[in-house]
Formats: structure tokens, C-alpha cells, sequence
């Protein structure tokens, strides 16, 4: 790369926060789902210019400007977990924001953190626990970033249903543009403290995300105020060992209670969740199909074949899991009763054997903090996994028909061998968000990252749903979109908006152009300047 | 300027209207912003009607104020700066969608909180709305202001209740917001069973951008409200104190703990003109009240609603214990159930104009401990120029689901006085510059303000800009607010 | 083995960062959540188990060539094993600690050394110690004592004191002192003295796995010649070699072992130990790596990868899959709540995922510095549960910590298990 660049990076940061050592560069290239866009293993097409350590906004913006005059691309990351943090081009200057780890204020009154990028979902959570309050740790679990999650990806969390989604979860923003100027989103900005994103006027945040953020094709965030909300149980949840099935909790919360009922079909499934939803009692809900559950959670991978074998035959085909957190013993009373009550109605029966100790634990502890029992469940049978419907917000009328769509499609994948077989039931998710508001499914596909055939088939099947659901009228799914469309060489947006009522990527382009005249943060999960040849 | 016939060509002649009296009437509104007369008022019915305007007054370089609220108005926001044409949202009035099941429903402009509440009420649904607002208030307008309503459990985010909505930008490109943009045309969504309830695009959220933009960036021809589930059964409760502080405590660990629903501070000024049906009334309310009044309303819907209230009374009632504060059903005469029939239903006479000629806001987000000294810095600058405190109406605001409060103080006073008139408009001048140097967040920045806002934060300001450029390149739609 | 042995391994690192925490549901602060010091000190992901696991692969699949910068990342790393038994919270198959270990061995291999590990090395081949101190005193500390020489005599237990505590001074009231308690306690004890040799355990850690392997020899023939059924040490490094280090290269050795804190919280238990107990004084426990999740069993595995149900990959036969959950974690516990007037906190990194004391894998030869940082670290997070002292169970531990405060004449105390056993 450029040797004057470089010196400036060293002269900014100290030689040691820097490295263009190609054996170093390669830990920034080696990736989850780098065989899906590469050569049949971990490393991604692109190996980073060079990598740099900033640990404050302030070199951020002078290596973002060094960026701008040199004309170097470069793209952020926090954690840098996925085929998102990795450089889209050669040439790519990244940013490993690692240093930048402060968490550097918990309001408990307004209910907030703030957090620099290097703060995971984990780290937020103990601190808010012990103060009585929770965040959003997301689906993929606690080793993430929360600032990385509610300003540049998603944000789903089987705790949405009572605190929502990321993208409402951040407050005030700061933020460095690509060119290197510095905006403050909302009250920051006005130096009025981190308590709004919005304003003055028009909210920036429309530009910093949608569904999903830009990732990482519209600068760096260097910190955000995530909210947090009522956390109604023990300030710590004690626990003994350590690996899925086998952690237990020292003492099940007094005023928690797990629901994990089950149902003759996915429509009576859904219309219990939605009444759920209505009447505003639960405090984290998920799916997880029992393909996954078996397949993933055993201790082992023996353990799993062996639940695999012998433990899903005896469990029920729908069925999710419900959490009740009452903040009083007369609340999570009231919570039961109308959960029985729901249940009645909709002829829903109690899975017990989920209820009880043991799986109960894990569950419990799998729908508050999230821990590592998603990923266990999606990497450790194969080693890879990709969701399919992953973006797939629904409502009432559509979320069924998205788990049916898929499960169909996939079944004929399954027969082929050369994915693990779910028995096409391999569906995580929330369920329901903000109460009902919104519903979203997601349905994880675990393939063998080594064995290209079924790398293969895990992207076939991603298009033929993709193109199944916009046949329907329904929901693209993006995340899981643009890694296809990025495998198959083409713009995940020219890829979508040929489906849409209107052009969105006139929007985004032109933002893109306004706020990166040089074109300097990369873009390959964005959009370009301009459009593709 | 466009050219009244061509006007004429899009609607028709009788809705495109340029009498005197007519015209006078767009030229001002109660705010202190200069009065400036429009050309003519246009009143399109279609989306095709706002998309022929837009282009019309591209060609022409003719300013198009956006208007959907009928008068009184108060911002300033609908004043024409630079002159223009009115486009006068009124007529397209229709509650396009319904759906209980979706809990959603899907406006025109025209369509005001009124009406709305009668037709979801129909289904079993509400739409949680700002504190009494005014009868002529238009719901699509009140959520493109980020007018903050008066349930903070259900006020998710600043974006409550707009969900989607179909705009003209300024650049004439029609756009429909989050999943309302496709796949597929919004009749083949709603065959599928959408129903536009998704508020967020792929990788942006233009709602957010059209929100708090005041008309300068496209006009909204509908739009889908995120509404909830009719109570069955519902107890309001009042609570009040001399000590701010302790019911700011109180409100946030109602909202927190998620006990009630309806949920607001008022001082005593505010309550007695919310509340009062005679002048005496008020006076004595004023006199009698303590400083400080809180409503929250429990509520039971579908399921076990007796068995909902009994726990929440029991479970606030041991909140406002902790706090101090007794609760009550009925304070000074006043029972809880009428104030929550006013908050919740619009009103005429509006409240705020009732017992007052005028009244001048000023609105702003605060946090929690800012409140108190917010509120103290108002009455020291109220104090300064003689403004009385009895005429200083406030009301606090849990928003965001307990993640800030608005704020709004209120100046009332009698506009056929001059000297009053003028002495109101410096101290709102005054009040908002020390609000601001104190923390307050002025997040939707009306006409006067905004250069003041804007100077402190040049950095969005600048952003802006080149957002405005992106979506009215031509600077047609209501020139002279905000930044551009 | 060699790191063409875990070309499966490589592949399946899932760039997922849990090895750099603690197992996320036992995080009480943020301060005290991290568990590798090497990322934690160093920053660039390459440091991390995951970043190693892709050099690793780099070089292997020669997309990189060894630099120095590289070399430094390998050789900065304790080796303690955190990386992985976090890892194997979400998968099995890839085995950061393996494979940086075999990045040091490659690294011997192709002539890629450390000069301060050189002289270790050099020390262990001329004296058989790593410090070079000479062979004929190694036996120096057990003088007055009446332990039996099971060089000629016959002894149910052979003691071995390990390197460190046969030459380091400030340790040797410890050493003696656990031979005096199982002396006490009746135990037929023996030890080898001057003839006694290091285990080879730090030799592997930065990559001489042919000293190592001379080492075990010598010791298996010493246990058949004792005729004994127990081998006690004090040192949790030599015990880890034993456990793990030994089977892992096919040695296995065909006997009980014990570390002390076992062997202590045993003869507790049957009564034939009284703990004293001194003054009252408000204690943390660190688990030694090398005694926690490094004294796991080692269950050698040859076997292969099938796959059933599709894609679900297992091993053919089953494979341990290495969490550190069979390593020593109650006996010093045990040990600790039954000495009178102690009284006992835990840490926020316990157990399998205890923090290092920086002293492993090298670092604390060629990277001082390093070292002494994250003794640091673990000071601080002892001193923020409120105790008086730290206790450990590993002569390499208390060696560092002590050097670590010593340099900032901080006055905290650390103690071995058994300084507490006679009562300090
Ligand atoms: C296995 C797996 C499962 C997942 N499941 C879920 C889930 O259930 N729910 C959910 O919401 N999300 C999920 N995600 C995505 C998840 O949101 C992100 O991985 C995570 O939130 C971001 O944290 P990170 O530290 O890994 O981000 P990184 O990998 O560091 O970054 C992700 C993207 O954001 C950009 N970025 C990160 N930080 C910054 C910054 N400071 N400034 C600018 N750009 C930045 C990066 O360039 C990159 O494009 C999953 C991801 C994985 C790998
Ligand atoms: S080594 Fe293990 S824990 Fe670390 S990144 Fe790789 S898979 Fe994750
Ligand atoms: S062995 Fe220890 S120091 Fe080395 S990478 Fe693993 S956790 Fe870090």
C-alpha cells in the first residue's frame, strides 16, 4: 500500500496499532462464510491494505482523512464477526475498533448506555443487570457489538417482543462521516446529552439505517447511547458449568416462568403468539425448530446425532418457547393466568419436558442473555451455517406463510444430503416483536463449509427462496441476499429493486454520493455510487 | 410562479382558491412568524394531483407549502416564507384501511384524530393520541411533526405512530416507505396479506427523514398508524404534589413497570385550562390545585382485564408509596375519569385557545434530571420580564417508553395587546436560547427557532442540506423553514 | 503431530471472538469479562486463539511466509488455554490451543527461535532445569528432611518438586512444607532428589517437543523402578505435563497423579490431615491454568471425521472434546473452606476460565513485560473482590505474582495453598 499513508497511520496511531504484515492481514481475510464468495475455505478474495487499531474518535477521523487524500477505500469494524467486516476490494485500510472498548456512561434514570464499538452485548448486559435494567442482546449472541448492531446491522433478539427492535434502540449517535467530518445524531449534536436521536428536523438516522445499517459503507460510528429497559429478575443469573445442555442455573429466577407450549398447527401457533402479543405478558419468546434444537444443543456433536436420533421423535413439531418476568409476584401471576388462558383457547399444550430443570435453564438463560447458545447451535454441527428468510419481517397473515415457503423449498435440499438434515425444521427466531407489531422467522441452514457441494447448495436454495418469497409478494429477505448476490457477482440491490413498486436505489445512491464523495468507505455491502456495469 | 390555470388544469377550479379572505387565512397562525400571503390554495385529491403540482411548481420555481391540519395552527411551520402556493391536504380525508387483526390502520391527510378514533373504535382499536389535540388536527400531520402522544408505553420510538406512508418528493419521484415499497404494487401486498406495517426501508428509513422535515422534503398522500387494542376496562388515577421531582419519579417508575397506560405531568396552569368548564373554574382550579398534577390510567383488555387492573392498582399503588405520593380518583372536583375523556379525545375549542386569546409553545426534550431545572430556568426568565407564572402552563411528557420527556411550556396570553404580544415573543425568544444553553434538546426546530438550533449544531445542519438538495433540488417545498 | 494434523481443525474457525471472553453467562463486570491476555495486551485479532488459527492456516496453505511480526504474535501468547475452552463453548472441531502450540514447533522446526527460549533450552540440556542451575543441587531443598530416596529405596508415592520449586529460594518453606504435611499425614513418600529432571513441560510450551519427550522417558522409568503408586507434585505445571503434554505425545504414565491440593484435600477428608489455620485473613483462590484447564486429562484420539445426518460432523471414535472441565478445581477449594479463619471469596475468572498469571508459555522469559501485565491484571481483579491475599497452588504463579508486585513494591500478599495449610 501506499508507504506515505502508512507513515501517517504509524505517525497517528504509534507504530504498534498498525500492521501490514501479510500473515497478520490474513487473520483480517480468514472469515465465516468467506467460502461462500471465495475458495472453498475461511479466506475471503480480498486480504486488507493494512489494518489499524484507532482508540479514539479523533483518529478515526484523521485515518478516515488520510483515506479521503490518498485515495485508500476503507471499512470499520467492531467485533468483526462475518463476511459484513471484511473488506469488499483489494486495497481495503481497515479499521479494528478494538481499543475503543469504554463503556462510558449507564443513565439508569433515562434508561441508556453509552457504548463505544468495542463494548459486546455481554459486557452491556451484566453492568444493566446489576442496575435492574436489560438490552437487546441479539440473536447471534453475547460476543458482539451492541453499537456495531443498532447503527450498522439489525438486531433480532428473542427479547424484541418486549423491547423491540435494534434499529429503535439506539438514542443519540456519533458518527464519522465518510469524508471525516463528524456528526452527532439528535441531542448530542446540540450538546444536549445522548437522550435523542432525532433532530434537530429531519433524523438522520433514516440515513444511518433501515432494517439492516450500512455496513460499513458510510463511515465509522465511534459511539451511540443503546437503550436498556426493566429487567425484573436477580441482578445475576448464577450458573454451573459451562456448555449448553449442561449449565444449570444455581436458582431459577423466583419471579420468572418458561412456557413451551405447543400446537396442532403452525396457524393456531401463530394466532397464540399474536394474542400473546395483545395481551403485552411476555417478556422474551423464541423458536427453535426442533431439527435445530436437536441437532445443536447436544454437548457435543455425538450428543447432537444421538438427540438427533432418539430425543426428536418425542418432541412436537410446533412449538416455541415463551419467558414471563414478572416485576412483581402479582404480575407473573396475572402473566400465568392469561397464558393458560391463551392457551386454552388456541388448544395449546404444555411441552413439559422443556419446562423442567435442564432444558429449562438453558432456555431460560438462552432467552435473556442470549449467551453462546445460538451460535453453538448453528456452527457446531457442520461448521457453518446461513439463515435462510434472514431479514424476514412479517406480519399476521404473512409469517406462516414464510415458514411454510421455506420448510417446502428446503425439504427437497435436505433429501439431496448435502445439508444438515433438519428435517427442514431448522427455524430460529423471535416470533413476535413489539408485542405483535411486527413478526419475523428466520430459518438456519447449516451446510459444510468444506465441502463446496454443499457450500453450493446452501446458495441454491437461498435464491430459490428469495425468488419464491418475491413471487409471493412477500418480504425479501436481505441478509440473506446479499450474500448470494455477492457469490453470484451481481449488486444485491440491482437484485431486489426489480421486485419493488419504486426504485429505492436512486435514495441510497445519492446518499451514498453526498456523504462519501470519494467514494472512500466500501461499499460492497451497501450500495455504489454508481450503478454496476 | 405557477400559473393559476395550470393549477386549475390538475383540480379543478373549485379547488384551486385565491380569495382575499381565503388567502389571509393561510398568510398567518398564531405563532410570532411574519405573516406572508400565498398566491393561491390548491387542494389536490389525488396522488396524481400532488405528483402534477410538484412538477408544475418545479417548472415554474414556485414554492409549495404543504398543509394537512386545519386552524388554528401554531408553528409557524405552514407560514409561506417566501410566498407560494398552499396545497392543501384537507380533501383527501379517507380512512383507506382498517384492520383489527394487524392492529393498523392506513389514512389520507384529511383524516383527523376525530374521526380515526370513531372508525377504530368500530374494530376494537385506538390510536394513541397527543394530549387532547386540537379538532382540525390531522393525524398524518401530528406524525410527520413527531408530535409526542400521551402513552408512553406504546410511544416506541420518536417515529410513533407512523408506520408507512406514500410521499412525493420534492425532486417528483413518488416513493412508498418501508415495506409499503414493494414487492409488488400495494393491492398485490394487501392480497398477500401485507399491511404496510414494516416502517423501515432495506438499509435506510425515510419515515425518519420525512419526519420533523415540516413539508420541505415531499408531501405524504397516506400513510399506515401503528394502533392498539381497545381496553375494556379502564381506571385513571390522578396524583399530585408541589414537588416536581417526586412525581417525575413516580412517572418514571410507572412507565418503567409498564403499570397503566395514558401517562402525564401537568402543572396546575395546564390542568386548570385542560380541565375547567368556567373561567371561575379555572381561576379556583389554579388557586386550588397543588403545582403539579399526574395522570395515568390503568387498563384491561381482551384477556382477564379485572384480574390486569387489580395487580397493576395493587403494584402502582405500592410505586406511589415508595414515591409519597397518594393517588387519587377525583382531585378538587376534578374526577380522574374526565381528565383521561379530555386527554384522549380532540378538542373545540381547543384547550390551550380556551381560556386564553393565544398561546405560544415551547416544546423540547429533556432528560429525566433535567426536567426540574429546566422547568426552573423558564420561570426565571418568565419571572425577568413580568411574565405570570399563572399564565405558564407546563406539561411533562414520558416518551419513548420512559427514554426521555418531552417537554412543552406554554405562554398563554391575550393577542389583541400588543405590549403583551411583544413582551410573549421576547421571552420565548430569551426562555428557548437559556432552555438550550442548559440542555435542552429543541429536536423539532419551528420556523423562529431554527437558525438558533441550527447555530449549535452546524454539523447536521450541513447534513441536511445535502439531504434537502437530494430530495427538493430545486428548493420548491416550503422554502425558508429549517435550514434550507 | 504437526500442523498438517489440524488442516481440519484450521477450517473450522468460525471468526466468532468467544475466545476472548469468559463464557459470556458467567460475566459479572465488564472490567473483569476478558480471558486471553494476549489480545487483551496486543489488540490486532491475529493475537487472539481465532487470529492464531489463521496464521496458522495462512502459513500452512503458504499464502504468508513466517516475519517477524508473526513470530512475535505466536511467541506472545501464555499458552494458557482460555481461547479454547471458550471455543469449544460453540464447536469442537477447531482447537486454537493446538494449533498455537503447533505454530511454535513449526517454528522450531524451521529454525524460527526466540534467543531468551534458547537459553532455557540450553539450561534444560546441560542441567536438566530450565534456569541452568546445577543438577547436583537440584535436590537441596529437601535436606533435613526424612524423605525417602526412591532412587534406591521404595516409596508408595514419588514427590516430584519440579524446577521451579527445587531451585527457587523464596520457595522453599512451600516445597518443604508440603513433604512435611504428607509426611505428617503418614504417606510413604519418596522423592528422586538430585536425579530428579524437569518434566518438559515449558519445552513444549515454546516448541522443543524432542526435549520434552526425553523427559517423559526418563520419568517412566523411574516410576517402574519406585515400584510406587502415586506421583505428587506441587507444581501445576509439571502436573499438567503429566496429564495432558504426556498423553498428548504417547507417553502416558501408568500411575496416580496427584497434585498436592488433591492429594492435601484427600487426606482432609480421611482425617489424616488437620489444617492449622492462623490468622483470619480474607482469601481469593487463582486457579494455575496448569491445574485447572490444563490438568485435564488428555484422552488421545486417531480417529476420523464421518458424517451422519447429512453434514453433522463426529468423530469416529469419540473424541474428548477439551473444555478444562476435568481439570483441579475443588480440592484447593475444599482445602481453602476448611482451614480455620480463612475465610474464602471467588474471583469474577474462576475455574476453567480463570485469567493467567502471564508466567506460561514463555512469555515470562522472552516477553517480561507481558508477563508482569497480566499478573497485574489478576492482582487488580483480586484485589477488587476485597481480599487480603491471593493464594495459587503453582510455584510459576507465585513467582510471577510476587515479581509483578515486588517491581512496584506493592505489599499484597500471595501465598501457596499449603503456606496456609501450616498456617502463615
Ligand atoms: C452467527 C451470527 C448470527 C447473527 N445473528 C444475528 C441475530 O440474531 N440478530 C441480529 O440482530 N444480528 C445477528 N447477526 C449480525 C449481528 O448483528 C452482528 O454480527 C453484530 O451485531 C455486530 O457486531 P460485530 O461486532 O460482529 O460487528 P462487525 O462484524 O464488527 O461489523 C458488522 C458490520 O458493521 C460494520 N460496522 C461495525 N462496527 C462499525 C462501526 N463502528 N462503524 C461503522 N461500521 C461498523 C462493519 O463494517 C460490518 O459491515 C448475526 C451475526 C452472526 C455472525
Ligand atoms: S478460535 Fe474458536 S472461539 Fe476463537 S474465533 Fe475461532 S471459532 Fe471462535
Ligand atoms: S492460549 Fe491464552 S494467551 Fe494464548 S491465545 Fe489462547 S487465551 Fe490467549
Amino acid at each position: 500500500m501506499n508507504d506515505e499513508a502508512y507513515k501517517m497511520f504509524e505517525s497517528v496511531l504509534g507504530p504498534d496499532n498498525v500492521s501490514r504484515d501479510p500473515g497478520l492481514l490474513d487473520a483480517y481475510t480468514y472469515q465465516w462464510l468467506g467460502e461462500m464468495i471465495g475458495e472453498p475455505n475461511r479466506f475471503g478474495p480480498f486480504r486488507p491494505a493494512c489494518v489499524t487499531l484507532p482508540s479514539t474518535t479523533e483518529e478515526v477521523q484523521a485515518i478516515v482523512r488520510v483515506c479521503n487524500r490518498h485515495g485508500l477505500k476503507f471499512k470499520a469494524h467492531s467485533t468483526g464477526w462475518g463476511l459484513y467486516a471484511n473488506p469488499g476490494e483489494e486495497g481495503v485500510v481497515m479499521l479494528d475498533l478494538r481499543r475503543m472498548n469504554r463503556l462510558i456512561e449507564i443513565n439508569e434514570k433515562d434508561m441508556y448506555a453509552v457504548v463505544e464499538p468495542y463494548v459486546i452485548w455481554a459486557q452491556l448486559q451484566a453492568e444493566a443487570m446489576c442496575r435492574g435494567l436489560n438490552c437487546v442482546t441479539i440473536g447471534a449472541g453475547s460476543c458482539t457489538s451492541a453499537l456495531a448492531n443498532c447503527t450498522s446491522l439489525m438486531g433480532t433478539a428473542n427479547n424484541n417482543v418486549s423491547m423491540g427492535y435494534n434499529e429503535r434502540n439506539v438514542l443519540g449517535v456519533e458518527w464519522v462521516l465518510p469524508d471525516g467530518e463528524i456528526v452527532r445524531l439528535g441531542s448530542p449534536g446540540s450538546g444536549a446529552g445522548w437522550i435523542s436521536g432525532d433532530g434537530p428536523g429531519p433524523s438522520l438516522r433514516g440515513i444511518m439505517r433501515g432494517t439492516f445499517g450500512a455496513l460499513g459503507g458510510l463511515g465509522v460510528f465511534t459511539k451511540c447511547a443503546v437503550r436498556l429497559y426493566q429487567w425484573g429478575g436477580p441482578a445475576e443469573l448464577p450458573s454451573e458449568n459451562i456448555v449448553s445442555m449442561d449449565e444449570r442455573l444455581l436458582e431459577y429466577p423466583e419471579n420468572a416462568r418458561l412456557f413451551v407450549p405447543y400446537f396442532e398447527s403452525r396457524v393456531m401457533m401463530e394466532e397464540a403468539l399474536a394474542r400473546i402479543g395483545e395481551s403485552e405478558v411476555a417478556y422474551s419468546t423464541g423458536l427453535l425448530e426442533r431439527g435445530l434444537l436437536t441437532l445443536g444443543l447436544g454437548v457435543d456433536n455425538l450428543n447432537s446425532a444421538e438427540m438427533r436420533e432418539s430425543l426428536l421423535p418425542t418432541i412436537p413439531k410446533n412449538f416455541f418457547t415463551c419467558l414471563l418476568v414478572g416485576n412483581s409476584a402479582r404480575e407473573l401471576e396475572y402473566q400465568t393466568r392469561v397464558m393458560n388462558q391463551i392457551l386454552e383457547q388456541t388448544a395449546g399444550r404444555r411441552f413439559e419436558m422443556m419446562e423442567q430443570e435442564g432444558f429449562r435453564d438453558i432456555i431460560t438463560l438462552f432467552l435473556v442473555k442470549g449467551g453462546s447458545v445460538p451460535a453453538k447451535a448453528v456452527f457446531s454441527p457442520t461448521g457453518s451455517f446461513n439463515p435462510l428468510l434472514c431479514g424476514f419481517f412479517g406480519t399476521r397473515r404473512t409469517l406462516v406463510k414464510g415458514m411454510d415457503d421455506a420448510e417446502e423449498i428446503k425439504r427437497k435440499y435436505i433429501e439431496s444430503g448435502l445439508l444438515a438434515d433438519d428435517m427442514a425444521e431448522g427455524g430460529w427466531s423471535p416470533l413476535i416483536m413489539d408485542h405483535g407489531h411486527m413478526e419475523y422467522f428466520e430459518h438456519e441452514t447449516l451446510f459444510d463449509p468444506h465441502v463446496p457441494e454443499s457450500t453450493l447448495a446452501l446458495i441454491m436454495l437461498t435464491i430459490e427462496t428469495n425468488q419464491s418469497l418475491a413471487d409471493k409478494k412477500l418480504m425479501i429477505p436481505f441478509a440473506s441476499q446479499v450474500k448470494v448476490a455477492r457469490a453470484q457477482g451481481l449488486s444485491v440491490h440491482d437484485s431486489i429493486a426489480a421486485h419493488m413498486n419504486c426504485d429505492y436505489r436512486t435514495w441510497q445512491r445519492q446518499f451514498k454520493q453526498a456523504f462519501d464523495p470519494n467514494d472512500a468507505a466500501d461499499s460492497c455491502n451497501y450500495i455504489t455510487p454508481k450503478p454496476k456495469a | 410562479m405557477m400559473e393559476k390555470e395550470k393549477a386549475v388544469g390538475v383540480v379543478g377550479a373549485e379547488h384551486v382558491l385565491d380569495s382575499p379572505e381565503i388567502l389571509k387565512r393561510y398568510s398567518c397562525d398564531m405563532s410570532f412568524t411574519p405573516s406572508r400571503t400565498p398566491s393561491c390554495v390548491v387542494r389536490p385529491n389525488s396522488l396524481e394531483h400532488v405528483q402534477a403540482l410538484i412538477k408544475l411548481a418545479a417548472e415554474a420555481n414556485t414554492p409549495l407549502i404543504p398543509v394537512s391540519s386545519g386552524e388554528p395552527r401554531f408553528r409557524g411551520d405552514t407560514v409561506p416564507t417566501l410566498g407560494g402556493v398552499i396545497v392543501d391536504m384537507s380533501r383527501m380525508n379517507k380512512i383507506r384501511m382498517v384492520d383489527r387483526k394487524d392492529r393498523v390502520a392506513m389514512v389520507e391527510p384529511g383524516v383527523r384524530f376525530g374521526e380515526l378514533q370513531t372508525a377504530l373504535r368500530k374494530e376494537g382499536l385506538r390510536l394513541p393520541t397527543p394530549l387532547s389535540p386540537r379538532q382540525t388536527k390531522s393525524v398524518v400531520g401530528s406524525c410527520l411533526e413527531r408530535e409526542p402522544h400521551i402513552i408512553p408505553k406504546y410511544h416506541l420510538d420518536h417515529s410513533e405512530p407512523l408506520l408507512c406512508c406514500e410521499v412525493v418528493f420534492g425532486a417528483g419521484d413518488v416513493f412508498r416507505t418501508g415495506e409499503a415499497g414493494g414487492p409488488g404494487t400495494i393491492e398485490e401486498q394487501q392480497q398477500a396479506g401485507r399491511r404496510q406495517k414494516i416502517p423501515m426501508e432495506i438499509q435506510m428509513n425515510i419515515n425518519r427523514i420525512l419526519q420533523g422535515s415540516q413539508g420541505t422534503l415531499g408531501i405524504v398522500t397516506w400513510a399506515t398508524v401503528r394502533c392498539e387494542v381497545l381496553p375494556t376496562v379502564q381506571k385513571p388515577l390522578l396524583a399530585a404534589s408541589d414537588s416536581l421531582q417526586q412525581l417525575l419519579e413516580l412517572a418514571h417508575w410507572l412507565v418503567r413497570l409498564r403499570l397503566g397506560d395514558e401517562l402525564f405531568i401537568l402543572n396546575d396552569v395546564n390542568f386548570a385550562h385542560l380541565m375547567g368548564t368556567k373561567l371561575e373554574m379555572v381561576n379556583g382550579l389554579k388557586e386550588e390545585l397543588p403545582q403539579w398534577i399526574l395522570l395515568f390510567c390503568l387498563a384491561g383488555y381482551e384477556f382477564l382485564p379485572q384480574e390486569r387492573m387489580s395487580y397493576q392498582e395493587k403494584d402502582a399503588s405500592e410505586v406511589a408509596k415508595n414515591v409519597g405520593v397518594p393517588l387519587y380518583e377525583t382531585l378538587c372536583t376534578v374526577s380522574a375519569n374526565d381528565v383521561l375523556a379530555r386527554a384522549t379525545s380532540p378538542s373545540e375549542p381547543y384547550w390551550k385557545l380556551r381560556w386564553s386569546g393565544a398561546c405560544q409553545d415551547i416544546p423540547f426534550i429533556s432528560a429525566f434530571h433535567g426536567v426540574p431545572e429546566l422547568v426552573g430556568v423558564m420561570q426565571e426568565e418568565a419571572a425577568k420580564r413580568k411574565f405570570p407564572l399563572s399564565h405558564l402552563g407546563i406539561y411533562v411528557q414520558p416518551v419513548c417508553q420512559g427514554h426521555g420527556q418531552h417537554c412543552e411550556f406554554s405562554l398563554f396570553y391575550d393577542p389583541t395587546s400588543p405590549r403583551e404580544a411583544e413582551k410573549v415573543k421576547e421571552l420565548y425568544f430569551a426562555a428557548s436560547k437559556a432552555l438550550m444553553d442548559r440542555g435542552a434538546f429543541f429536536s423539532r426546530p419551528y420556523d423562529l427557532l431554527s437558525e438558533m438550533v441550527y447555530n449549535r449544531d452546524a454539523a447536521s445542519r450541513e447534513a441536511l442540506r445535502k439531504l434537502k438538495n437530494i430530495f427538493d433540488p430545486k428548493n420548491i417545498l416550503n422554502p425558508g423553514k429549517l435550514c434550507f | 503431530m504437526a500442523l498438517q494434523d489440524y488442516e481440519k481443525s484450521m477450517n473450522y474457525c468460525i471468526r466468532c471472538s468467544h475466545c476472548k471472553w469468559i463464557p459470556f453467562n458467567k460475566i459479572k463486570t465488564k472490567r473483569f469479562s476478558a480471558n486471553c491476555p494476549a489480545i487483551s495486551r496486543y489488540n490486532f485479532h491475529s493475537y487472539s486463539g481465532g487470529g492464531r488459527v489463521a496464521i496458522a492456516q495462512s502459513l500452512f496453505l503458504g499464502r504468508s511466509e513466517m516475519t517477524d511480526e508473526i513470530r512475535e504474535t505466536i511467541y506472545r501468547c501464555q499458552l494458557c488455554g482460555s481461547c479454547q475452552v471458550a471455543c469449544h463453548l460453540i464447536g469442537e472441531i477447531c482447537e486454537p490451543l493446538e494449533i498455537a502450540r503447533e505454530l511454535r514447533i513449526k517454528c522450531v522446526e524451521d529454525g524460527e527461535l526466540l534467543p531468551e527460549h534458547m537459553l532455557m533450552i540450553d539450561g534444560m540440556r546441560k542441567e536438566d532445569n530450565p534456569f541452568g542451575e546445577p543438577k547436583a543441587r537440584r535436590g537441596d531443598w529437601a535436606e533435613g528432611l526424612s524423605l525417602k530416596n526412591i532412587n534406591t529405596d521404595k516409596a508408595d508415592v514419588i514427590f516430584h518438586a519440579g524446577c521451579r520449586f527445587s531451585y527457587d529460594a523464596d520457595l522453599r518453606s512451600i516445597v518443604r512444607g508440603a513433604a512435611t504435611l504428607l509426611l505428617k499425614a503418614g504417606v510413604n513418600v519418596g522423592i528422586a532428589g538430585k536425579e530428579e529432571a524437569c518434566c518438559g513441560g515449558r519445552a513444549f510450551d515454546v516448541g522443543y517437543r524432542g526435549q520434552m519427550e526425553n523427559y517423559a522417558d526418563d520419568i517412566i522409568s523411574r516410576i517402574k523402578a519406585a515400584g510406587a503408586t502415586k506421583l505428587v507434585t506441587p507444581c501445576a505445571d509439571c502436573y499438567s505435563a503429566f496429564m495432558q503434554f504426556y498423553p498428548m505425545i504417547r507417553k502416558e504414565l501408568d500411575i496416580e497423579i496427584l497434585h498436592t491440593t488433591e492429594y492435601f484435600a484427600r487426606l482432609i477428608k480421611e482425617g489424616k490431615l488437620k489444617p492449622r489455620g492462623g490468622s483470619s485473613l480474607r482469601v481469593t483462590y487463582h486457579d494455575p491454568c496448569h491445574l485447572g484447564r490444563l490438568g485435564e486429562p488428555y484422552i488421545p484420539w486417531n480417529g476420523t471425521w464421518k458424517k451422519v445426518w447429512g453434514q453433522l460432523n463426529i468423530p469416529d471414535p469419540p473424541k474428548q472434546v477439551r473444555r478444562g472441565t476435568g481439570g483441579v478445581y475443588e480440592p484447593p477449594r475444599e482445602i481453602l473452606r476448611s482451614i480455620p479463619g480463612i475465610e474464602f471469596v471467588e474471583m469474577e475468572r474462576i475455574r476453567e476460565y480463570s485469567w493467567c498469571c502471564g508466567a506460561g508459555g514463555g512469555v515470562r522469559e522472552a516477553y517480561e513485560d507481558f508477563s508482569e501485565w497480566t499478573a497485574l491484571e489478576r492482582i487488580a481483579e483480586a484485589k477488587a473482590v476485597g481480599a487480603d491475599a491471593l493464594v495459587t497452588t503453582c510455584g510459576w504463579c507465585e513467582r510471577n505474582f510476587k515479581d509483578a508486585l515486588g517491581k512496584r513494591n506493592d505489599d499484597f500478599k500471595v501465598y501457596d495453598i499449603t503456606e496456609l495449610l501450616m498456617g502463615v
